[in-house]
């Protein structure tokens, strides 16, 4: 079908960007991290030989916001849910997982929250708001009733709601996506947590409310560190520290976010990096490796993206590359030449 | 909001009342329809003298649309006719008969609700584990066995080997207790099935998997979360249940020789008491568009979500 | 890209630019009993919509949510009838006697590939079952369709078989596409698309797209709140806002030189405007807070 064209798209990014900013003049990313990850695999308890995740590693420190980029399939979803703790019990976790430098069954459950895709389905349609908000932060912070609502009151004012009681008596379908993922926030920040993963948070949203979203974010990150599971490159790009790209259960490439667009080293974050349509300029075809991400089951010894690589050589097909470069950049192929 | 409240409930009470109506119309073209009244009454031997006598009585000579208006007319002052049998109201012998079955059906229905909901939570809750098991197990067995069944099995153990409890009469709560487990068996196997399912449904959602990542307590989850989103189809089968126990008690009350309403209908129907029969089909019939109407009106007041979508 | 096995259109041969859906001051609200539920999503109220959809050309209609794009949508597909206003097709005024026929020749592809399909039904049947139920076609003449279809939409005859829930949202928005093209029409209406889709897979969709109408002389009203997937394939663009057309005109104009505030803020929040810019454009379109890591168009 549509060709992958790897090489093509090098030059462009590597022109654009030295235009861009340096990089973020950072909120001090520093200290020990907050969230470490260490040789993840998940399997399903059944078929242990079915792996969802496979020796996912990584790191985030505090103020840090890192992109986590994959297709549906890719194993973010799963991801997320065990690092909060809330996986299916049909899958079985290897490998470690540290908060704070303790392990994830040692730490408080409060230290970590999340906001999801689709806000409206994480909040109980037949509760207000400030029902739902006042009791996470009773259950958190063991206030009394007028107390949590003062408390419910601050949090939806921190997110940007200037109108917090009125909001906290609607009910989540009463509200526009938008409204609701910033309560989904709120009461994120209820638990005053280290790490907030956010899944597609902005996804659904239109572009000026998904900005909104996005500097809310950007306000908040420098108290904790922020997983943000993404499908837009657009947004990876602009508010990321550094990039992850996920693809089949395995991370392909890490790197800080401008490394990452200026000289993607794996030819899939490459293919998806030419398969976003331009805003402006003449229209060209877009390119998009051909075939699809491989399911758990079929997954191969060999490189997962070996089937859909241009620049395959034989080693792909029985070895799997691992993470390897130099500390800003990891990336996991064998081949770099090309 | 509240205006739009009241405004659903108008138009509910409004839709309700149509009903009704034509409820009462159907039963009057039914009974048309069933044969010639007269014959009915009298039986076919009757002379032509004697029929002609019953027909002017009972104005059965006149157009129909006049009788049709007569009978709407009668309904509204409550008259329903004399009783062939007891030679009474119609109205008046079934009325003296509803304080018997509303005992009956109150006590079955409260015993099905408590014993039904809490075995559905149960099973739902803890699916793999003995008393899950057990719920599921017992609800298939509630469902399958039919109640003149279970009424004679009860009666063999409890009555005449234990010699506990009466066989039947209404004399005492001691006479309640059989009918009332027997006919709550059914109604709660049916409640347990839909609540397991609705908490089911409720417990793999999405808002009380983000309420366990807030890290509210499991019971927390369960009273405020996950029950007042089952309560709605729970509700619905609650009030399918109360609208068909008034008639649906026919089959205990015969076996228990209980006299209420049921016992009531079956005896008028061997008895060709149509007064009788025709005023029970009426009140049952409006028992089941009461309780829809009270189900509906429910529904509004337990999910807001209805109040906003179009009625 | 596979090449359709049939000969392009009859249509085809008329001036390419002729207007083939026009909409003339069209008004419409939803009744009042369901205006309730519009209002909590900002109200589907169409106020003077005047639009004009080319033959051969792809029409793209950005809004945000509420704004009343999928509103247009039905209107278009003759799936509710304007308040006030004409729709023409064709150079004819679109009436109630010829919605039927009219609905053969416009067609729809939906946002959720998966949803438009029936899980019981294999790929094949469904793909071909407009074409029973409207033309009762021999069924030789419907495979030879079938296969034509599905190969302009690239894919392999081996799908047909397969229930929706064994293929991929990619394949099966593919197969939505193949139903819609089976019964040959003039004008397919694209409600987001792509939006459920995975990025690579919205770029194949995209493509395809792009491919049908160049080949097919296809038109397109492709509907969507990504301003980048119909920034890639329209060349006209109109922009809707609560149920108001603010700007419309040819994709230069108004993306390079949007004429209102809405739009140039609609510009302003898509991250990173200058990702997947390949050549140079004559200008910036639109300037970012300082701080983020953006990628400039070279000015």
């Amino acid at each position: 079908m549509d060709q992958t064209s790897s090489h093509a798209l090098e030059a462009p990014y590597a022109r654009t960007l030295e235009h861009g900013s340096a990089g973020r003049p950072a909120i001090a990313a520093g200290g020990a991290p907050i969230l470490s990850i260490t040789g993840l695999t998940v399997v399903l308890a059944e078929q242990p030989e079915t792996r969802l995740l496979e020796a996912v590693q990584f790191e985030l420190r505090k103020g840090e916001f890192f992109a986590l980029v994959g297709e549906s399939g890719s194993g973010k979803s799963v991801l997320c849910s065990t690092i909060m703790g809330v996986a299916s019990s049909e899958l079985r976790c290897l490998g470690d997982i540290h908060i704070e430098g303790r392990r994830l069954s040692d730490v408080d459950r409060r230290q970590r929250a999340m906001i999801y895709q689709q806000p409206s389905l994480y909040l109980n349609p037949v509760r207000n708001i400030g029902f739902q908000l006042r009791e996470t932060v009773q259950v958190l912070d063991g206030l009394s009733k007028k107390e949590a609502s003062e408390r419910a009151a601050d949090l939806l004012r921190d997110v940007g709601i200037n109108d917090p009681n009125e909001t906290m008596r609607k009910y989540p379908h009463e509200m526009s996506g938008g409204m609701n993922q910033r309560v989904m926030i709120a009461m994120a920040l209820a638990m005053k947590p280290k790490l907030l993963i956010a899944d597609e948070p902005t996804s659904a949203l239109d572009v000026t409310t998904q900005k909104q979203i996005l500097d809310l974010l950007e306000r908040l990150r420098s108290d904790m560190a922020i997983l943000f599971v993404t499908h837009d490159l657009g947004v990876a790009l602009q508010r990321s520290d550094r990039i992850g790209v996920l693809y089949a259960g395995q991370l392909v490439e890490i790197g800080r976010a401008d490394l990452v667009a200026r000289t993607p080293l794996h030819p899939y974050t490459r293919a998806l990096f030419s398969a976003v349509p331009p805003l402006s300029g003449r229209p060209r075809r877009l390119h998009s490796p051909a075939g699809s991400l491989p399911e758990p089951t079929q997954r191969q010894a060999g490189c997962n993206f070996a089937s859909r690589c241009s620049g395959r050589l034989d080693i792909c097909r029985h070895t799997r590359p691992t993470l390897q470069g130099i500390p800003q950049q990891v990336v996991a192929c064998h081949n770099l030449e090309a | 909001m509240r205006r739009n409240t009241r405004k659903i409930f108008a138009s509910k009470i409004a839709r309700a009342l149509v009903t009704v109506v034509l409820m009462v119309t159907s039963v009057f073209v039914l009974m048309r329809c069933a044969g010639d009244p007269v014959t009915v009454l009298l039986g076919p031997d009757a002379t032509a003298d004697m029929r002609a006598a019953y027909s002017g009585e009972l104005g059965l000579d006149r157009p129909i649309l006049a009788q049709y208006l007569a009978y709407l007319h009668n309904i509204v002052r409550g008259s329903l006719g004399v009783s062939y049998v007891y030679r009474q109201d119609a109205l008046g012998v079934v009325l003296s008969h509803l304080p018997l079955t509303l005992t009956l059906t109150c006590s079955a229905l409260t015993l099905a609700a408590l014993a039904g909901v809490a075995a559905g939570i149960a099973a739902a809750v803890f699916p793999s584990s003995f008393i899950g098991r057990a719920c599921t197990v017992g609800t298939v067995v509630g469902l399958c066995v039919p109640s003149f069944f279970l009424a004679i099995v009860l009666m063999l153990v409890f009555s005449i080997q234990l010699n506990w409890l009466p066989t039947g009469g209404a004399e005492s709560w001691r006479s309640l207790v059989l009918p009332a487990v027997t006919m709550a068996a059914a109604s709660s196997a049916v409640l347990a099935r839909y609540t397991r399912v609705a908490v089911r449904e409720s417990l793999d959602s999405r808002y009380v998997l983000a309420a366990f990542a807030r890290g509210i307590p499991f019971w927390r989850i369960l009273i405020h979360h996950v029950l007042p989103n089952a309560a709605v189809p729970i509700l619905t089968i609650l009030g399918l249940l109360i609208g068909g126990a008034v008639t649906g008690s026919t089959v205990v009350e015969t076996v228990f020789s209980w006299p209420g309403i049921g016992n009531l209908f079956v005896t008028s129907v061997g008895n060709r008491d149509i007064p009788v029969v025709q005023a029970i089909v009426l009140l049952a019939g409006t028992a089941m568009i009461m309780t829809n109407l009270a189900v509906d009106l429910g529904y509004t007041w337990l999910d807001p979500r209805s109040k906003s979508s179009e009625t | 890209m596979a090449l359709p096995i049939e000969p392009p259109h009859v249509h085809t041969a008329r001036a390419s630019s002729e207007p083939i859906l026009e909409l003339r001051n069209v008004d419409f609200s939803y009744p009042a009993a369901r205006r309730s539920a519009a209002q909590v999503l900002g109200g589907s109220r169409l106020h003077k919509i005047n639009m004009i959809i080319r033959r051969g050309k792809a029409h793209g209609l950005i809004g945000e949510s509420g704004s009343g794009k999928s509103t247009i949508a039905k209107l278009l597909l003759g799936l509710i009838a304007p308040e006030a206003g004409q729709i023409f097709f064709d150079g004819e005024l679109l009436t109630p006697d010829r919605l039927a026929a009219f609905r053969l020749r416009v067609q729809p592809v939906f946002q959720s590939p998966l949803d438009a399909l029936d899980p019981i039904t294999p790929i094949g049947k469904q793909i071909i079952a407009p074409l029973l139920v409207n033309f009762k076609m021999k069924s030789s003449e419907c495979q030879a369709r079938l296969a034509a279809a599905i190969s302009a939409v690239g894919l392999s005859g081996e799908i047909l078989g397969k229930l929706p829930h064994q293929i991929s949202g990619g394949q099966a928005q593919r197969v939505n596409i193949a139903r819609a093209l089976i019964l040959h029409p003039e004008v397919l209406i694209c409600d987001e698309p792509v939006s459920a889709l995975d990025m690579t897979v919205q770029a194949q969709i995209l493509n395809l797209l792009s491919d049908l109408r160049e080949s097919r002389g296809l038109s397109l009203l492709f509907i969507s709140h990504d301003i980048r997937s119909v920034a890639y394939l329209c060349s006209e663009i109109t922009v809707l806002k609560r149920g108001s057309i603010v700007e419309s005109g040819s994709r230069d104009e108004v993306l390079l030189d949007p004429k209102t505030g809405y739009m140039k803020s609609l510009l302003e929040a898509v991250p990173n405007s200058g990702l997947g810019l390949q050549t140079a454009s004559p200008s910036k379109p639109c300037s970012q807070p300082a701080g983020r890591r953006d990628l400039p168009a070279e000015g």
